[in-house]
């Protein structure tokens, strides 16, 4: 299933991989850093499997919009893999745009099951430092 | 007692001792009723367990408790263990009214401890709560579900483990002067000889019974340690606001004495009214009762719209009618119910849903009386209130009328109930539920044969303040209502049998209401 997020939820994620991107670091690095940083407050909330089950349905999605993604899992503490392997074989444009394509699903899974509120609330925790009062209504037209 | 030791005789050790008693602070549930049946809320710091089978409100419960508590500077813990995943309980609990999403994180945090226990041993479990609680210390803890905890101990075959556990667990959080909630899906059997239930300082047991077609929630607060909670089984429900609890006692405790010297209320019919002594005494609990089409529910309106010309709000819990044929009806007899509704001085609460309890029916009654500081309450009828309970309340109707009528006239209200009734010419029947002694006065209808014509009479049965007319007299029911005609000069006796015998001599009278003519 191909599904579409709001544009609210991708620039959320451009934003979360923005404060981990930095010079030399490849977008699939960036993506597990955004991913195992939200997986902190998940996995408290909803257990390690719990997050491991959302982060693998996210990594599904995308596969599907990037086949190159498929290279790509999960492994058992929760975090990405082969992301680096995998990007090699595209453009960085396209790389980047894969690890964009895993967090803006990641987010919608959370929004779909929780809500906007409260998946600001475990972004808000898993960067604390950072604002994210302008990402009302993320959640509308799903 | 040595020397030293003696009181001073200006100090009594009754003094003493009071003062030094530690007071026990409550918290509230944030669940409606519930304080009450707890007797105050919460016990400050206690060690609690709620407990129940799948589905009877025992997580929405903790979720409710804990969003009315918890605050920044003391949260709450929510551990989940196993049982649902969290992320649908979260998903499935934001729905209720009462999940304040800004409270998360900062007020309250959900830490879900599966891997822990599926990891390590209780040890660990205990080890990752302490860690926790000493981070966050909190005033409130909650594990969700304590049971898949146990399962696990007991499926390795170490109950010493597990009391050991808890009661670690129970000293932690005490300590830490948390009240915590153990939550866990626990049968009747499984009560007796269990570490867990012997620690715990309240026990609220959640069931949800099916008769029938109806699902009835109850709660019972099986133990509480340093207070008195009430006793029995509470029906509750749930709703989009969370839970709601109904006292089985509700009211009663609050009932007021009477006064000594009670006003006459006018029930709106002047003959009526003579007959009654001068009329109802105020808190007094009337049943009028005859079969269909007596007027009963025309006297119940009359007695309404007596109050409103007195100034005195009225409530009509009607079960059969729907609110507009109450009013049009009214309007027929040139009573006006559209306005006092309007202004705030009446209210016709249409109770019909087929799985009520008598505690809520009398919630909703009581919050209506509240809202509008009502003196005058209908309730019509009472054959409609018991079809319009869940079957298991029908069972014990009579008891709960009881409970009702008493909270309702310990508000100081003055309650008319009808009651249909099916005649028969061999009794004189005033009710099916046997329920004269929770009345004050019963003023009975019935149809009698005179004449070839099926006429109406009426008496006052019983009037427990004071003397009252024992004349049968006879009625009509016209544009004015219910209007209690003069008395006859004919003399009948055996009227309540409904087929009477004229006695005497009697002068040519004419029939109250026009008698068919034979066309010539």
């Amino acid at each position: 299933m191909n599904r579409t997020f709001t544009p609210q939820i991708r620039d959320l994620a451009l934003r979360l991989l923005a404060f981990e991107a930095g010079a030399g670091i490849p977008s699939g690095r960036a993506a597990a850093r955004v991913s195992e940083k939200l997986g902190r407050p998940l996995s408290t909330l909803v257990g390690g499997a719990g997050y491991r089950s959302l982060l693998s349905r996210a990594l599904a999605l995308g596969s599907t919009e990037r086949g190159w993604l498929k290279a790509v899992h999960v492994n058992a503490s929760g975090a990405l893999e082969g992301f680096d392997d995998a990007e090699a074989q595209v453009s960085k444009v396209e790389a980047t745009e894969g690890g964009a394509i895993i967090i803006t699903n990641l987010l919608g899974l959370l929004v779909t099951f929780t809500g906007e509120a409260f998946t600001l609330c475990v972004v808000q925790d898993a960067w604390p430092k950072e604002a994210f009062d302008d990402c009302d209504d993320m959640g509308k037209n799903i | 007692m040595s020397k030293q030791n003696k009181i001073p005789a200006n100090k009594s050790p009754k003094t003493v001792n009071q003062s030094a008693k530690v007071k026990i602070r409550q918290q509230p549930t944030g669940v409606r009723g519930l304080d009450e049946i707890m007797g105050g809320g919460l016990p400050e710091f206690s060690f609690n367990i709620i407990a129940g089978s799948p589905g009877c409100g025992k997580t929405t419960l903790a979720h409710q408790i804990v969003f009315a508590n918890a605050t920044p500077q003391r949260p709450a813990l929510y551990f989940t263990i196993l049982g649902e995943p969290a992320l649908k309980m979260l998903r499935y609990q934001q729905q209720y009214s009462f999940f304040d999403v800004s409270k998360l994180n900062k007020s309250i945090r959900f830490i879900n401890l599966t891997d822990v226990v599926l990891e390590k041993d209780l040890g660990g479990v205990l080890e990752e709560i302490t860690r926790e609680v000493h981070a966050s210390n909190p005033s409130m803890v909650v594990v969700d579900s304590f049971r898949s905890v146990t399962r696990r101990v007991f499926g390795q075959g170490s109950e010493m483990e597990l009391q050991t556990f808890v009661q670690r667990l129970a000293l932690l959080l005490s300590s830490w002067e948390a009240t915590t909630f153990l939550i866990g899906e626990y049968t009747d059997g499984e009560l007796r000889d269990n570490p867990v239930f012997t620690v715990a300082d309240g026990l609220l047991w959640l069931t949800q019974n099916t008769e029938r077609n109806s699902v009835v929630r109850k709660l019972q607060i099986m133990k509480l340690r340093g207070q008195e909670s009430v006793p029995g089984l509470h029906t509750i429900r749930i709703t989009g606001d969370g839970l709601q609890a109904f006292s089985r006692t509700q009211g009663m405790a609050r009932k007021k004495a009477r006064p000594i010297r009670r006003r006459r209320l006018s029930i709106g019919i002047p003959e009526l009214d003579n007959m009654m002594g001068g009329g109802i005494l105020e808190g007094d609990s009337v049943l009028v009762s005859g079969p269909s089409g007596t007027g009963k529910s025309a006297l119940a309106t009359q007695f309404l719209a007596a109050g409103l010309r007195n100034g005195e709000s009225g409530i009509a819990a009607i079960f059969e009618e729907r609110p507009q044929g109450y009013v049009d009806r009214a309007r027929s007899f040139g009573l006006d119910l559209d306005t006092p509704q309007k202004e705030g001085k009446l209210e016709l609460l249409y109770l019909r849903p087929l799985d009520l309890s008598v505690d809520e029916t009398m919630q909703e009654i009581l919050d209506g009386v509240r809202r509008l500081n009502a003196k005058r309450l209908v309730i019509d009828s009472l054959v409609g209130f018991e079809m319009a309970l869940a079957p298991s309340f029908r069972v014990d109707f009579r008891e709960s009328l009881y409970r009702m009528i008493a909270a309702l006239t310990g508000e100081g209200v003055t309650i008319l109930t009808t009651v249909e009734i099916e005649d028969t010419f061999t009794s004189f029947e005033f009710s099916h539920y046997t329920i004269s002694f929770l009345t004050d006065d019963i003023v009975r209808l019935r149809y009698v044969e005179i004449d070839g014509q099926l006429r109406k009479m009426i008496v006052v049965v019983k009037m427990r303040g004071g003397n009252h007319s024992k004349d049968i007299r006879e009625y009509v029911i016209t544009d004015k209502g219910l209007v209690v005609i003069d008395p006859r000069h004919t003399d009948y006796v055996q009227l309540t049998t409904g087929i009477p015998e004229r006695i005497g001599q009697s002068p040519a009278e004419a029939a109250p209401e026009p008698k068919a003519k034979v066309k010539r």
